[in-house]
């Protein structure tokens, strides 16, 4: 959860250089999920994703080197430079590749998952969506088939409450939840709040170890948020979009700090750790960009 | 093997072929274990293979072509089938931006072995939505090979083409070339990996080179004998693959040629037809004579008398000929052709 923190914010504080040239997602706010998934998922399983996919590609153990290189254009880069920040990818963990069109992984992991079915290993395929994902036919049509087919995929979505700047309401129905109108086709189906670390990271074991022993689909809705804009490195609580009363709280309520006080209760060496991490994203920036300019010479050759 | 089967025979042998020789080769669509059998294509198929590897879905056009991608990233290789390619529509989202996307927005590290077959209808009121040929649009995808079989060996070709493929295939196979039989072998030795155009020809220094492909290439070997039988040479260039090598064997003419006919069973507006003459006047300059014989820019009715001088014909493609070269010949008006032959193919 710190080193897709600390990434983040590095991406957010260099942006503005003008090196990472492409449409950039950040995660800051949303990070408790891939990291706590992280625990119980192996490189064996399967993990697909959205435009804002750098937590989950760093919580599926994805090379923070070869991201941080994609998103700066490098040919070093984990797609050679052609996919940039949304289109990211790490064979060697299971991280099978993110698309920048909404709900279009959906039915891409949901095919990894027929996959892992007919190979008749134990693995899983997760499936990382958005609320406004839910909307999309492909979504309907992904989920009913995993039902029907009995496919060991778990959908993750991440309700953060806005597609882009529209909130639930000219979108979904208010008396609806996403997670009980999933349970109608045929799946398991929960929701829980990533503030809530005491049932959130349980939830989400026993979700994994349900699609992983009894090989069926489930789906659960977590409540999250995003702390910056929609696409960008900045803030936009300006615009007031949202609620600034709900997005203060939420901030005081940020599922990193309640892990680390939990964590120094325990007498976990956070300082330690956090340095550790902290010099691994700047020496990781720092040869990222030294190639980077490398291949600017290259460039202006 | 080498047998004379019909059009749709070659399909499912070239399907049963793959599935014998790879156990990772899937089957599925909508139709392919229902009586009918996607037109006998994938007849016997689910008793010789079982249900897990032939298998019918629901009908969700747009999330079975990500999931056969998926399928295709987690190691298996794909036949999906579309009973009209009308239907496909619903999924261009996943065609387009997942599967002729994975291998190149990854940088190369994947192949995607997914094949999709298209139907296209043709006959019996087929109408407005159950005839529609995309090829063009297909064609225009970087990262998508567009395979357009005419004979039964380019059906047996076309699907054996998925063992090597790196990118996804879109097979454009039309309704009436299940009836047409032909010799097939079924050796695999050929290079499947780019599918070359063939020269049908009978002369060194043809007068006119007709380029086609798919069920038009037998309206065109028609023309050609029409033709020969004035005298006139006359050569047909059948494109197999709607792709850049194509378009450079399509504008590589012999010299003795004076007029070039595009014949295309679609619409020709913003078409790969219009492509292949842009390529040969890049060529050649303007002063070859060229000409195009396509749909009207009309979608298709459903009546029969409405269909007068709609589809491609041999007629249309000879009057074309005599224009460009400058021949006073009538051509025979003709009623609308419904049927393939003298078989009838109602109400499908």
């Amino acid at each position: 959860m710190t080193l897709i923190r600390h990434v983040e914010i590095e991406i957010s504080s260099r942006y503005s250089q003008g090196k990472m040239r492409c449409p950039t997602h950040l995660s800051v706010g949303q990070e408790a999920t891939p990291a706590a998934l992280s625990i119980f998922l192996s490189n064996n399983d399967y993990a697909v994703s959205t435009h804002r996919s750098h937590a989950h590609f760093i919580g599926k153990g994805g090379d923070v080197v070869s991201m941080l290189a994609e998103i700066y254009g490098l040919d070093q880069g984990c797609s050679k430079g052609r996919g940039g920040s949304m289109h990211l990818v790490d064979r060697n963990v299971g991280f099978m590749g993110s698309s920048a069109i909404v709900g279009n992984s959906i039915p891409v992991g949901t095919g990894l998952g027929h996959a892992l079915k007919l190979d008749g290993v134990e693995a899983i395929s997760v499936v990382y969506l958005g609320d406004a994902a839910v909307e999309e036919g492909v979504f309907a049509e992904s989920i009913n088939y995993a039902a029907t087919s009995q496919l060991p995929v778990l959908y993750v979505c991440e309700n953060n409450g806005y597609s882009v700047y529209s909130d639930m309401g000219p979108r979904q129905p208010p008396d609806r939840q996403i997670f009980e109108m999933v349970r109608g086709f045929g799946l398991k189906s929960k929701k829980v709040s990533s503030f809530d670390l005491e049932s959130f990271i349980p939830t989400l074991r026993d979700a994994v170890n349900y699609c992983r022993t009894e090989r069926l689909s489930m789906f659960v809705e977590i409540e999250t948020a995003r702390y910056l804009e929609h696409c960008g490195p900045n803030t936009d609580d300006h615009l007031n979009y949202r609620n600034a009363e709900i997005v203060t709280k939420q901030k005081t309520l940020d599922p990193l700090a309640q892990f680390k006080s939990a964590l120094l209760v325990e007498g976990v060496e956070i300082e330690r750790i956090e340095n550790e991490i902290g010099s691994f994203v700047s020496d990781s920036f720092a040869l990222v960009e030294s190639w980077y300019d490398i291949a600017l010479e290259k460039f202006k050759a | 093997m080498n047998a004379k089967v019909l059009g749709s025979e070659a399909i499912r042998l070239g399907i049963a072929e793959m599935m014998n020789s790879d156990p990772k080769v899937l089957t599925y669509g909508l139709g392919v274990n229902d009586p009918g059998r996607i037109f006998g294509t994938t007849e016997g198929l689910v008793e010789e293979f079982g249900p897990k590897r032939v298998f019918e879905t629901p009908t969700s056009e747009l999330a079975l072509t990500g999931v056969g991608v998926g399928l295709a990233l987690g190691g298996y290789k794909v036949i999906h089938s579309h009973q009209r390619m009308d239907f496909s529509l619903l999924a261009m989202d996943q065609l387009v931006n997942s599967a002729a996307k994975w291998r190149f927005m990854f940088g190369d590290q994947f192949k995607i072995p997914y094949l999709v077959r298209m139907i296209i209808g043709r006959g019996w009121g087929q109408g407005p939505t159950h005839s529609q040929n995309f090829e063009s649009w297909l064609a225009h995808v970087p990262g998508l090979r567009v395979i357009v079989p005419a004979s039964a060996q380019d059906m047996f070709d076309c699907i054996t083409s998925l063992r090597d493929t790196a990118e996804p295939i879109v097979v454009i196979e039309h309704r009436w070339l299940h009836g047409v039989s032909g010799e097939l072998s079924t050796d695999v030795a050929n290079d499947l990996s780019n599918l070359a155009s063939i020269k049908h020809s009978h002369t060194v220094q043809p007068r006119l080179r007709i380029v086609t492909w798919g069920l038009e290439t037998y309206d065109s070997l028609a023309a050609q004998s029409e033709f020969s039988r004035l005298d006139i040479p006359v050569e047909v260039l059948q494109i197999r693959e709607l792709n850049d090598s194509s378009l450079e064997e399509a504008a590589s003419l012999p010299e003795s040629i004076e007029a070039v006919i595009v014949v295309a069973g679609s619409w020709g507006i913003a078409s790969f037809a219009d492509s292949v003459i842009a390529r040969i006047a890049q060529g050649n300059g303007i002063h070859l004579k060229v000409g195009r014989v396509s749909h009207p820019d009309a979608p298709e009715p459903t009546a029969l008398h409405q269909l007068t001088a709609y589809h491609v014909s041999r007629w249309r493609i000879l009057k074309a000929g005599f224009q460009l070269l400058g021949i006073k010949e009538n051509v025979i008006s003709e009623a609308p052709q419904d049927q393939p032959g003298g078989n009838r193919f109602g109400p499908f």
